[in-house]
């Protein structure tokens, strides 16, 4: 029930990654490692780094670069692109993303010159200035 | 990649390539200021012998930060052919200008 909530909790900060700044915390929740609270009604025996747990999670971090084409990656591609970055800006590793190795170079290297451009950010901040000013 | 003999060849020769050129003008130069660097910039690439073969306006889009207190840019994306010695000219141009606050020309054909 709570992977549910995490799910759709997810979901919307994807589409809108800039928007919840304030909270730092909501995208570690999030990450890669089950936090104790999250699964702790379910799996309250496993010890230890949290890494070593069975990843439930698995599915849902392969979704972000699952259904990306080659050829749709492009700096102007800002949607896409979007996708890799986290609520801070940050492009994600690829140990979020579990894209190929190949894909991870193209899209790092178009977040990279959708940044130059102020297509994207660089730091989810400066997002926040541009909106106060406007 | 099979025949890297003639990919150097090319390389080194004049011929022409895909480039694709975007670049970002500050907000208050006007349709008008618009117009006269567009035209600048194609005058430079016709003078390069190269041709352009799409030109998209993407309009006023709101910065993702601001450049030198703009929070606004023009941004306008040209597609040409060109041979590589003529990007120098081009990036010069663009560098030069104080009303471009930022560019990107990439090669497209590979």
């Amino acid at each position: 029930m709570s992977e549910q909530a995490n799910l759709t909790d997810n979901e919307t900060e994807l589409d809108v990654p800039f928007e919840d700044d304030n909270d730092f915390d909501a995208d570690d929740d999030t990450d890669d490692a089950p936090v104790s609270s999250d699964t702790g009604d379910n799996r309250s025996a496993v010890t230890g780094p949290s890494s070593y747990a069975p990843h439930e999670r698995m599915g849902r971090s392969r979704r972000i670069g699952s259904d990306v084409r080659m050829r749709d990656i492009n700096y102007k591609n800002i949607p896409l692109l979007s996708r890799f970055l986290d609520a801070r800006g940050r492009i994600l590793s690829r140990r979020k993303t579990r894209v190929t190795a190949k894909v991870q170079r193209y899209i790092v290297k178009s977040i990279k010159h959708a940044r130059h451009l102020a297509l994207l950010p660089y730091t989810a901040d400066q997002t926040r200035i541009v909106r106060k000013r406007r | 990649m099979a025949s890297t003999d003639t990919e150097l060849v090319a390389d080194t020769g004049s011929e022409n390539r895909e480039y694709e050129m975007v670049y970002v003008a500050q907000p208050d130069i006007g349709d008008d200021g618009l117009r006269q660097l567009n035209d600048r910039l194609t005058q430079a690439i016709s003078s390069q012998q190269g041709t352009i073969s799409a030109t998209e306006v993407w309009g006023k889009r709101t910065l993702a930060y601001p450049i030198d207190k703009y929070f606004e840019g023009h941004y306008v994306l040209q597609r040409f052919q060109m041979a590589a010695a003529g990007t120098e000219e081009l990036d010069r141009l663009l560098r030069l200008n104080e009303n471009v606050l930022r560019y990107l020309i990439l090669r497209t054909d590979d």
